[in-house]
């Protein structure tokens, strides 16, 4: 078959007919296969999709066979495709992107800021940054530096960021002298000073170097730098003062307060007042000492601004007689030969006594500022515990927290870090399109992203589900085209009977009975039956026979409609309506007799029976809407045809109704059948959310669902590329099939 | 079939009406959707907790409880410089009185404006009052006065025709009587006082539970029930009544009393899994649905003639970018984007309009489009040009009027699909607030509950479906009226 048949009129040339059909009957067994397999999820292997390309190759090469300008016709269709694919990802992205609100919560651990001495260990992580990282939301920002060790060890860099979260320590470790850098993000506006140190394998560690600047700038720019708190400086154990300060905003936003209590906590934020506005907190200091203040200014978006100049606050305790100083610090890591100070800070003006560690130790005062400081040498190797405790006539306080040092004789610390490198300016959040494209790009490695809800693969889920989604579907689209052509077919050679209205009335209630309603009625009928089990496909035990009254009771009804359909009265056409409802019939047939152990059962993989079984419910759920809609077509399509002339020629011919109808009326009056495929399939993945949310099965829809209601991005996108994908091939499958048929159009009409 | 003959000289419009007029089955649907309509307008005056009209024996020695319940007691309060209001103390201490008076809160200075507080005199004699017509949300008001509008255009376009009007004048007159009907309305519906909605502070709830004393008359709704109240004189989950009285639970009537047995026998169809009445939620939420039905159809009805034409009329590169656009929107999978966009926003009822109207144009713009497509070169399209007529007039004065009969049928079935989706919203939680009562609300309680009561399911499907099919009925009639070609 060379020839183009775009020049045939009239109907269908048997011949193509004939590839056609084949055509779909490869497609046909390939969607067969995969719904076998989709019984099985663990045969969802390399095989399903080598299979599935072969029958894609042997398609195409049938159709090419017959049509050489299929070629170019599919590559247009191909361009539309990824346009059309492009345009669907594009908008969804854009939707669950730029909605408001963010999925991760935006509660930044709240606390340190521009690296003034506070404990990082206070610090709460936030807990959505490795999402946001994953995402690709947030801008990451290379630092690097140069390090070298006078002993020549191997060395890590970690990094001081400044801007209250964890320092960073770079994965590897370098050669000594070589260059190492790591990648931050900085979760807040601001301006941030960067240091890094060394630390060698031995663990000793540099002093910080001298820090780069970064500039981080939003949209909403931070408000100014609040004044110092304002309040009572000296206070008793649980008094509860209020501390105030006041903060400016740039952008004329309004703007709320925080304050750093000094002892770990900090308050929650006061409400967004006009700039300028002072705002207050109280606080009960539960422990007695000497604590700082600092207050910080949220702007719009929580924009912050840097914290305030410490508000020095003395509490004491008339019960205890003294509080114990705060804990030392100083360099950690010293070579035997060097002397190094250490300070710390009282809490009360008593003399403070610093014990070395090394059975050392030595009192001093405190100066003017409250700060106490000493001079100390570690003659030996080893690590030791310095700490401090204030004594006096009445008394001596306890230790105070500890701090540790390490000398050596032998081990020199690194050097100070030096070529620290960075940008000078940042942003923290990507633009949507850059994440757009980051995504394609990790698409394009098959990698869909991480749930964020479930904390799996998101392609392991979909390999695990697709195939549940898949083998309902195409068993309920198999169904529809199976049981609505010969429907249509015989309503419209019987228009008008009293059959053809109760069968249109039937479908017409069909076609408006909500599904949903549908199938929580289905439940109610099936749950006391205990035959048709609900829902839940992929949970229950296998091995389960079903031979509950339910079961007899569909099998019945099954039967009786195969009956019904083989004793309709048609004088030419008995013959097939009996084969019609015989293929209907069978494969129900097969599933109610299998539980009966026959030899060939085993053929079939343990547990396919109850999946089978489980599937009952939902096919019924998702097929018959489409039916109601696809037979109507059919008859409308078929009415369109018989009144034609060639119809009238050949019944005049004298050929009989069987020839007159399925050969000459059949195959023109099912065009408008296959295009309805293009609304069919996606209609069946919209309805599969529903259907799998009824019966609680673990498939696509569900997983889109809760995707959505959980607001798991990558799930939501893995899900519209899957449908998208889905609902393309279908299309271009359809187009084909529609150009096959109907030789009146071509490909080349197509193209245009 | 219909024997063309008889119509000659008749125009399109003439033809189509009469063709419907003949067609039974699509008036059956009509006629149910404007009772539904009816149902979804007075929903207030079937289901309310509110009496419609309250006349109150008031007895002159004793402090008549029932006039405070409802905010009736009322104080004088004198100013120094004379002013007077009428309206309540809320809080008074030795230096400022807080003053409420017709819902404005004031307070005033003891010591140099406020002189003195008296009780109003008692009203003697009967007290009638209307909490219902008092209480009226903006929403019932407005359904009220498009009920009004309808009453008003449809009687004068009628009576217009019967007088050989042109179909036009007609449209254009009715319209002219109808709206500003609409105008005034809408103005007094915003301008009334807030003295109104006082009385929505009233428990009615437990108004409607108490006996009214002797010589008290109340004209209920026909059920006394809203559909967010709760009734507490009765188990969730409570079977409609005839069924609930097992043995077992006769024996609990007997025992709590007559109290718990007139509340079952006031719940005709059970309550909820919240002792919410479930034929008030019904009845209520026929106005949810109805109500996206018509304006999301509205919506995207508008937008996508619009689209549709443009793409149309001036083909070319415009129409190859539209219609890439709607081949996009159309193979997605509906319900999810819908999902999808519905998740990320607040639940409302507007969003539910807004997104559905947003996936649905494009059915519209591509009949709209084809249409345009077959008229763009005909003669009288020609001629309009010829005589110099901008492009916005041939479209929308020439070739539009021509076009529009499918979109009629289209969006006929697409209030129906609207209300479909609505309810597969609703029924998944997604969308219209959980609380509000509709039908796919109510469904999806029923679900969660459906192994023991399964009842409860069974009513808003049933009226889902007799909703839907009435709307499809009536979209078969129209098509099968304007297209006798399409005719099956």
């Amino acid at each position: 078959m060379t020839e183009s048949p775009t020049q045939v009129r009239g109907p269908v040339s048997g011949e193509q007919l004939k590839s056609a059909a084949l055509a779909a009957l490869a497609a046909m067994g390939a969607s067969a296969f995969l719904a076998v397999v989709g019984i099985l999820p663990g045969l969802m292997t390399t095989l399903t999709w080598v299979f599935l390309c072969l029958s894609v190759l042997l398609v195409a090469v049938y159709i090419i066979g017959f049509q050489r300008t299929l070629l170019t016709f599919l590559t247009r269709r191909m361009l539309l495709m990824t346009l059309s694919f492009f345009g669907i990802t594009i908008l969804t992205f854009t939707i669950i992107r730029l909605a408001p609100g963010d999925p991760v919560s935006m509660e930044v651990g709240i606390g340190g800021g521009e690296g003034k001495g506070i404990d990082a260990s206070k610090l709460t992580r936030d807990p959505g940054q490795a999402i946001r990282e994953r995402l690709h939301m947030v801008v990451k920002h290379p630092f690097s530096a140069r390090a070298t060790d006078p002993d020549g060890d191997p060395l890590h860099l970690i990094f001081s960021w400044g801007d209250g979260t964890p320092e960073a320590q770079s994965e590897n470790l370098v050669t000594s002298g070589g260059r190492q850098g790591v990648e931050h993000y900085f979760p807040n506006e601001g301006d941030y000073e960067v240091r890094v140190r060394a630390a060698d394998v031995h663990g000793f560690e540099s002093e910080l170097s001298a820090p780069v600047q970064i500039r981080i700038r939003e949209k909403w720019l931070p408000p100014r730098k609040p004044s110092a708190p304002s309040g009572p400086v000296k206070l008793k154990v649980g008094d509860e003062p209020p501390y105030s300060s006041a903060a400016e905003s740039v952008d004329g936003e309004l703007v709320s307060l925080r304050f750093d209590w000094g002892d770990g906590s900090f308050s929650p934020p006061t409400d967004p007042a006009p700039s300028g506005t002072p705002g207050a907190r109280p606080h009960k200091f539960m422990k007695s000492g000497r604590f700082e203040l600092r207050a910080v200014a949220l702007g719009k978006k929580n924009a912050r601004s840097p914290w305030s100049d410490p508000l020095v606050v003395l509490v004491e305790d008339p019960n205890a007689p003294h509080p114990r100083p705060g804990a030392l610090g100083g360099t950690a890591y010293v070579h035997a030969s060097e002397e190094r100070e250490y300070s710390g800070r009282a809490a009360v003006d008593a003399d403070v006594e610093i014990s070395w560690g090394d059975g050392s130790s030595t009192r001093v005062k405190p100066g003017a500022d409250g700060i106490f400081k000493s001079r100390h040498r570690f003659a030996a190797d080893g690590k030791f515990i310095v700490r401090a405790k204030h004594v006096s006539d009445a008394g001596a306080s306890d230790w105070s927290a500890e701090f540790s040092v390490r000398s050596s004789t032998t081990n020199h610390r690194p050097d100070v870090p030096t070529e620290l490198t960075g940008p000078a300016e940042g942003a923290i959040r990507t633009t949507v399109l850059w994440q757009y494209v980051r995504w394609i790009a990790d698409l394009a490695r098959l990698d869909f992203g991480r749930s964020t809800s479930e904390n799996k693969d998101v392609f392991v889920m979909i390999k695990e589900r697709l195939p549940r989604t898949l083998f309902l579907d195409i068993v309920a689209f198999t169904l529809i085209y199976i049981i609505a052509v010969p429907i249509g077919i015989f309503s419209s050679t019987h228009r008008g009977s009293v059959r053809d209205r109760v069968i249109t009335v039937i479908l017409f209630m069909f076609y408006s009975l909500p599904t949903f309603w549908v199938g929580t009625m289905l439940i109610v009928v099936a749950t006391p039956l205990e035959g048709l089990p609900i829902g839940n496909i992929y949970c229950s035990t296998p091995e389960k026979h079903y031979t509950g009254l339910g079961s007899h009771l569909f099998m019945s009804l099954v039967v009786a409609i195969a009956a019904f359909i083989a004793f309709f009265r048609t004088p030419r056409t008995r013959s097939h309506a009996f084969a019609f409802s015989l293929a209907v019939a069978a494969p129900f047939m097969l599933l109610y007799f299998l539980p009966f152990q026959m030899p060939w059962a085993r053929l079939l993989p343990a547990g396919a029976q109850d999946k089978l079984w489980h599937g009952v419910l939902p096919v019924l759920v998702l097929t018959y809407p489409g039916l109601a809609a696809l037979s109507r077509y059919a008859r409308s399509g078929m009415l369109d045809v018989v009144r034609q002339d060639y119809i009238r020629t050949a019944r005049a011919k004298g050929l009989s109704e069987n020839v007159v109808i399925f050969k000459h009326a059949l195959r023109n009056g099912m065009i408008p059948i296959l295009t309805l495929m293009a609304t069919i399939l996606p209609a069946m993945i919209s309805g599969s959310i529903v259907v799998e949310w009824i019966f609680n099965v673990q498939g696509m829809g569900l997983m889109a669902y809760d995707g959505v209601t959980k607001r798991d991005y990558p799930v939501i996108m893995a899900v519209t590329t899957i449908s998208a994908l889905l609902t393309l091939v279908g299309l271009l499958i359809s187009d084909i099939l529609y150009v096959l048929v109907d030789p009146r159009i071509s490909f080349e009409a197509k193209n245009d | 079939m219909t024997d063309e003959s008889t119509f000659t000289g008749q125009d399109y419009w003439s033809i189509v009406f009469r063709q419907l007029r003949k067609n039974k089955l699509g008036l059956a649907g009509l006629g149910v959707v404007v009772v539904l309509y009816l149902f979804a307008v007075f929903a207030p005056f079937l289901a309310e907790s509110k009496p419609i009209r309250l006349v109150h024996s008031n007895p002159d020695d004793k402090p008549c409880t029932l006039c405070k319940d409802l905010g009736l007691s009322k104080k004088k309060l004198t100013l120094k410089d004379g002013r007077t209001f009428l309206g309540r103390i809320v809080k008074s201490n030795d230096e400022t009185i807080v003053f409420d008076h017709d819902g404005v809160t004031e307070t005033f200075d003891k010591k140099t404006q406020f002189a003195k507080a008296e009780d109003l005199p008692r009203q003697h004699g009967p007290i009638t009052c209307y909490p219902l017509l008092s209480s009226l949300a903006t929403v019932d008001l407005y359904l009220l006065v498009s009920l009004a509008c309808i009453l008003v255009g449809v009687p004068i376009f009628i009576v217009l025709r019967r007088r050989k009007w042109s179909r036009f004048a007609s449209i254009r007159i009715a319209a002219a009587a109808a709206l500003p009907i609409l105008v005034v309305c809408s103005v007094l519906i915003h301008t009334r006082t807030s003295m109104l909605n006082k009385l929505n502070q009233v428990d009615f709830p437990r108004l409607a539970q108490k006996r009214l004393k002797a010589g008290d008359t109340a004209l209920w709704p026909l059920i006394h029930h809203a559909p967010s109240d709760q009734d507490k004189r009765v188990l969730p989950l409570s079977k409609p009544y005839p069924w609930n009285l097992t043995e077992d639970e006769h024996a609990r009537a007997v025992k709590t009393s007559e109290e718990w047995e007139t509340g079952l026998k006031s719940h005709l169809l059970g309550t909820d899994d919240q002792r919410r009445d479930v034929v008030s939620m019904m009845t209520h939420a026929v106005r949810i649905s109805l109500s996206v039905g018509f304006f999301s159809v509205f919506i995207y009805v508008s937008i996508g003639v619009f689209i549709g034409a443009i793409a149309g009329y001036f083909g070319g590169w415009v129409d190859a970018v539209i219609m890439r656009v709607i081949e996009i929107i159309m193979c997605f999978p509906t319900l999810f984007l819908i999902i999808t966009i519905l998740a990320l926003v607040p639940p409302s009822i507007f969003w539910v309009m807004g997104t559905i109207a947003f996936v649905g144009w494009t059915t519209v713009a591509r009949l709209v489009r084809a249409e345009f497509l077959k008229l763009r070169q005909q003669d009288f399209v020609q001629s309009a040009r010829a005589l110099g007529a901008s492009r916005m007039r041939i479209i929308f004065r020439h070739i539009l009027p021509n076009a529009v009969s499918p979109v009629f049928v289209s969006a006929t079935f697409g209030i129906a699909g609207a209300i479909l989706t609505e309810s597969a919203l609703s029924f998944l939680g997604i969308g219209v607030p959980i609380d509000q009562a509709t039908w796919g609300n109510v469904l999806r309680i029923g679900r969660s509950c459906v192994e023991t009561d399964w009842w409860l399911a069974l009513w808003p499907g049933l009226a889902i479906f007799i909703t839907v099919t009435s709307f499809n009925l009536f979209g078969e009639a129209l098509r099968d009226a304007m297209d006798p070609r399409l005719k099956t």
